[in-house]
């Protein structure tokens, strides 16, 4: 399975992606650039944290307009794993291939903390090397990560069990329903504001994420 | 002709003065630099290169005190950033610089454009930001004021750091009366490189390009290098030059462009320098300088983004995110490709000339010629004078200080919601601390620990500074900054490698003012020598008064540590019931200068006891010595607040507690500031090769256990505190003064 | 009560790394023709004052907290109705 990890101007987590998945996973990853207007060979893709074109805007808002975004919408229309975290959620849903929007914490800061999430789907080629229900650990780092949709939208997402991830205990940013990550209804476009990237070396004092990727390695091949 | 007046009209009406160049100065520049009277344009490029932010003029002859090489040092003060040998051919990279008075004034955008000035120091150097830090001292959270420009400087701090994707994992905050009105700021940054991508800030060679990369020139924070070098009152308030406006993304973009450029293209290149306070004229100045070369410049060419800028606006300007290049002739048009390739301008302005002059054009004449050195080399240095203050005499005749307690575990409650000791979790978790995911410990520990990828080693760092000891004695105080950072490094399980400092002071003109710049840089430098830690880079902030009141002289340390092994990475929370608690250091009663006398008597006063700099070294060694050979489950140094506070952050993230045999002290020496202790904790299995290395330096106190409670058993009283207690006023303490009250 | 609109706009001579930011992008989706784009803020605030105290109140409320004038500064406007 190929991975291709894009870098936008402004991106800072594409390195953590790259590192998680080549040095810990041993995966076949590769850079590419915003600029790139092909995604053909690569299998999965995935979208960094960090603050593409500075988050001038709104967050995401303008990396929508990239050259690679029409490749990353062509790869979710395919079928094959799209995955945002962070930054790479917030363009997720600028770019319309999920369902409603990141907004400004409720806290009105920026927040970098470690938090308990509930895995509330195992059952996405993301998350099944997780038990259903499963609490785990992971470090969020964000100001405008406070999940927002309409009730019609809310009540669909799970009613299509698109919610992947809940804060379990304190809900850091306001979302609504405790909302940490989504897919879209097909399950293959994956966005989340916790960063499984940092937290797969248990020399950081944290290896929660690590299941993330290999799931994803080991249903690369398996359909949607 | 744009020239605002003419040279006679200078010499006449005296506008230098208001951009702080004093009449000597100017007959001096007119007489013996130049043989004629300087134009309106080469007055303002001498008034902002000799003023103290950019010269050094007044502190140079105190600077040579300080040690500044050993073995490891690669670049000493002079550069962008220090560098130190790091084995395998790497090198860190760092240097901390003060943003003081733009945050006074602007908070949020002034403490964002400090964090963006040594990031690009830092990378200039051809080193990559891996962590920043940052010494904040604040005014008491009294008013909404002060609580208003407290989180707008946490926010700017962050917005930036974050942006760029560099994690902020060590710093320190605090707050005193004495920075009311003047704030201080002052951030670190540390870099990573290979020793082969080595920069210096240099133009030679007839005829190569001098190029201007990044962001466009506007009139943003003109004289913001002379207004560094002049004191505050109100009244100025509104007189003001804007203050710049930090842009995190176009740094973020000018930061891996220079990288590229420097790692993949070295040969292209014969120098960078960041274009920092005073703007082109410094940083092409001094990179002419370096060179020994002449250099001509055509400000016509410089990208600008306001209309209508005369010559001394466009060399003065501090408008952020711009770096100049000494390019190679021939390869303009590669380096031009490369920051295209990041949306970024890239022009070439001048060229490298034969000679030594300094010459500038612009709208077809000539507006500058006089000699590159009169501008960097040949400022005019002065003796200051000095006298020792008045408190010092009267603070050695004056009765001790000696506190009176009977309740320890109240004292130990109370002291944990000062607002300088309390944790400061609200304000750094505003803080990536994790990006780059190379983070081992960031903010709570003692020091900040970033791995390094590739290799089994990582780096050690703090920042430490306390005013209040360095007021009551410059010289104590200064040993003491170094000693606290040292104690720190060395409880992370690092070996100290070199500091870097931010000297803030008051207005040197003041001779008692001097007199502290004086002793307490003696101090730094003797201490300096003691642990070899050289100091490789810096900065020097003067004039930090409001209406003539100066702040406590508060030098920040930055010390960079190495850590050889990660697998003697050391925790600052004691987690491992059992283990044997002991403390390295002699307790005293040392309260002059104490958050406890501060918070009993709402001021400081007495007379600081001399420091054992020595055994402090020794024993420090000794100590990391037992941790290379795994012996030493946890240690954490003690500072403020003193042993009954250190004890309690050791606990504080962990299930456990401890019982301590503490006969040996009375109930206020629990908060004793004397310098240079700590507290390890020591499997019981390695009780006798820990006991034969550390010898008399360390003694047994008791152990950690599976309580959450602290058990002290003092001279004059028991303490008994449960933990989780005491947690909450640590940890509620601060967002709740944060809050504004009305 | 008197609606008041106060605008908050950096002053000209401070750069505005947003407002270049979009500039850039509208220019990329295709419209050349945009000049600049420049980012402010406003505050609506309804005000129990009478007609010739706003002038005072907004600059008083301006001054000490919404601009700081280093680097912004600021105009109002009485919103009808």
């Amino acid at each position: 399975m190929k991975i291709a990890v894009v870098v936008f101007p402004g991106s800072n987590c594409d390195v953590d992606l790259y590192e998680a998945l080549h040095s810990v996973c041993h995966a076949d990853v590769e850079y590419v650039s915003h600029r790139a207007t092909s995604l053909a060979g690569f299998d999965a893709v995935m979208l960094p944290g960090g603050f593409s074109y500075g988050d001038y805007l709104r967050s995401g808002a303008i990396a929508r307009f990239a050259n690679v975004m029409p490749a990353v919408v062509k790869m979710a229309q395919e079928g094959k794993p799209v995955f945002g975290t962070c930054n790479g959620f917030q363009i997720l849903t600028e770019a319309g291939l999920l369902p409603g929007a990141l907004k400004h914490n409720d806290s009105q800061r920026f927040v970098c903390k470690t938090v308990a999430l509930e895995v509330v789907n195992n059952h996405t080629r993301f998350t099944s090397k997780y038990q259903e229900h499963e609490r785990i650990q992971l470090p969020i780092a964000h100001a405008d990560g406070c999940y927002v949709a309409s009730e019609a939208t809310l009540n669909q997402l799970e009613e299509h069990h698109q919610v992947v991830f809940r804060y379990a205990d304190e809900n850091p940013n306001g979302s609504l329903r405790n909302i940490a990550g989504i897919t879209n209804e097909r399950g293959n476009v994956l966005g989340m504001m916790p960063h499984p990237e940092r937290a797969v070396e248990s020399l950081l004092g944290n290896t929660d994420g690590l299941r993330v990727f290999q799931s994803l390695l080991a249903n690369g091949s398996v359909k949607a | 002709m744009k020239q605002a007046m003419t040279p006679e009209e200078i010499k006449e009406r005296r506008p230098y003065l208001d951009w702080s160049l004093t009449e000597k100065e100017y007959n001096y520049i007119a007489d013996k630099l130049l043989g004629r009277l300087p134009n309106f344009t080469e007055t303002g490029l001498f008034a902002a290169m000799w003023s103290e932010h950019c010269s050094y003029k007044k502190s140079k002859p105190v600077l040579r005190l300080f040690p500044n090489k050993n073995a490891r040092v690669l670049q000493g003060p002079g550069e962008g950033a220090g560098v130190v040998d790091i084995d395998d051919g790497q090198a860190v990279v760092f240097k901390a610089e003060s943003h003081n008075h733009p945050t006074t004034v602007e908070p949020y955008q002034g403490a964002a454009t400090g964090v963006g000035g040594i990031l690009r120091d830092i990378f200039s150097m051809g080193a990559r930001p891996i962590a920043s830090l940052d010494s904040l001292h604040f005014g008491e959270l009294t008013d909404a004021t002060m609580q208003r420009k407290v989180a707008n400087t946490v926010k700017g701090i962050g917005d930036y750091g974050n942006c760029m994707g560099i994690p902020t994992v060590a710093g320190e905050t605090t707050f005193d009366p004495c920075y009311q009105g003047n704030l201080l700021c002052n951030a670190m940054s540390v870099g990573l490189m290979e020793q082969q991508d080595l920069q210096s800030g240099v133009a030679t060679g007839v005829g190569n390009a001098v190029m201007y990369v990044g962001a466009k020139t506007g009139r943003d924070g003109i004289h913001g290098a002379t207004f560094a070098s002049a004191d505050f009152s109100d009244e100025n308030a509104t007189q003001r030059s804007a203050v710049q406006v930090g842009d995190p993304f176009m740094e973020k973009l000018l930061m891996e462009a220079c990288l590229e450029l420097i790692h993949q293209h070295a040969d292209w290149l014969v120098g960078i320098q960041d274009m920092g306070a005073a703007g082109i004229v410094s940083s092409s100045a001094e990179m002419a300088a370096e060179g020994h070369s002449g250099m001509e410049l055509n400000l016509d060419l410089v990208p600008q983004r306001e209309t209508e800028m005369s010559a001394y606006e466009i060399m003065l300007s501090e408008s952020q995110e711009r770096m100049l290049l000494c390019v190679r002739r021939g390869h303009e048009a590669d380096v031009q490709a490369i920051f295209k390739r990041y949306d970024l301008d890239a022009v070439t302005i001048g060229r490298v000339t034969d000679g030594h002059d300094y010459v500038l054009y612009h709208d077809g004449e000539k507006v500058c010629d006089i000699p590159v050195a009169s501008l960097t080399d040949d400022v005019l240095e002065e003796p200051s004078a000095e006298r020792e203050p008045a408190r010092i005499k009267a603070a050695q005749q004056a009765p001790v200080w000696q506190p009176v307690i009977d309740n320890p575990g109240q004292m130990l409650r109370r002291l944990l919601a000062q607002s300088t000791i309390a944790s400061d979790e609200v304000l750094t978790q505003q803080y990536d601390t994790q990006v780059r995911t190379s983070t081992v410990a960031g903010p709570g520990s003692d020091a900040g620990i970033i791995r390094i990828r590739g290799y089994h080693k990582g780096l050690a760092m703090t920042t430490d500074g306390n005013g209040r000891f360095v007021y009551l004695d410059p010289e104590i105080g200064g040993q003491m900054a170094v000693t606290e950072a040292f104690t720190n490094i060395i409880a992370s399980g690092a070996e100290p490698l070199a500091i870097t400092d931010c000297l803030n002071y008051g207005d040197p003109n003041d001779p008692e003012i001097f007199w502290e710049l004086h002793h307490s840089v003696q101090g730094m430098a003797t201490a300096c020598r003691v642990f070899d830690t050289p100091v490789i880079s810096g900065n020097v902030s003067l004039y930090n008064e409001n209406n003539g009141q100066a702040i406590y002289p508060t030098p920040m340390v930055g010390m960079v540590g190495l850590i050889k092994n990660l697998d003697h990475v050391i925790p600052s929370f004691a987690t491992h019931a059992g283990d044997l608690v002991y403390l390295i250091g002699t307790t005293g009663d040392d309260y002059a200068g104490s958050e406890l006398q501060k918070m009993l008597t709402g001021t400081i006063a007495g007379q600081l006891s001399p420091i054992n700099l020595a055994k402090i070294r020794d024993a420090g060694h000794r100590l990391h010595e037992e941790m290379v050979n795994g012996h030493v489950s946890a240690a954490h140094d003690v500072s403020e607040g003193g042993l009954g506070v250190a004890l309690a952050e050791m606990l504080f993230d962990a299930a456990t507690g401890m019982n301590l045999n503490l006969r040996h002290l009375t109930a206020a020496q629990l908060f004793s500031e004397t310098a240079g202790r700590l507290i390890v904790t020591v499997p019981a299995a390695y009780q006798a090769a820990f006991t034969v290395t550390l010898g008399d330096d360390a003694r047994l106190v008791g152990q950690v256990t599976n309580t959450h409670w602290l058990e002290l058993h003092l001279q004059d009283a028991e303490l008994n505190e449960n933990l989780a207690e005491l947690a909450q006023q640590y940890k509620e303490a601060l967002p709740c003064q944060l809050k504004s009250k009305d | 009560m008197i609606n008041v609109r106060i605008y908050v706009t950096y002053k000209q001579s401070v750069f505005d790394p947003q407002g270049d930011t979009i500039t850039k992008t509208i220019h990329s989706i295709g419209h050349p023709e945009v000049e600049s784009v420049k980012v402010g803020k406003f505050f609506d605030l309804a005000l129990k004052v009478d007609q010739d105290q706003v002038a005072a109140v907004v600059k008083e409320i301006a001054t000490n907290l919404l601009v700081n004038f280093n680097m912004e500064t600021y105009s109002y406007q009485i919103l009808e109705g």
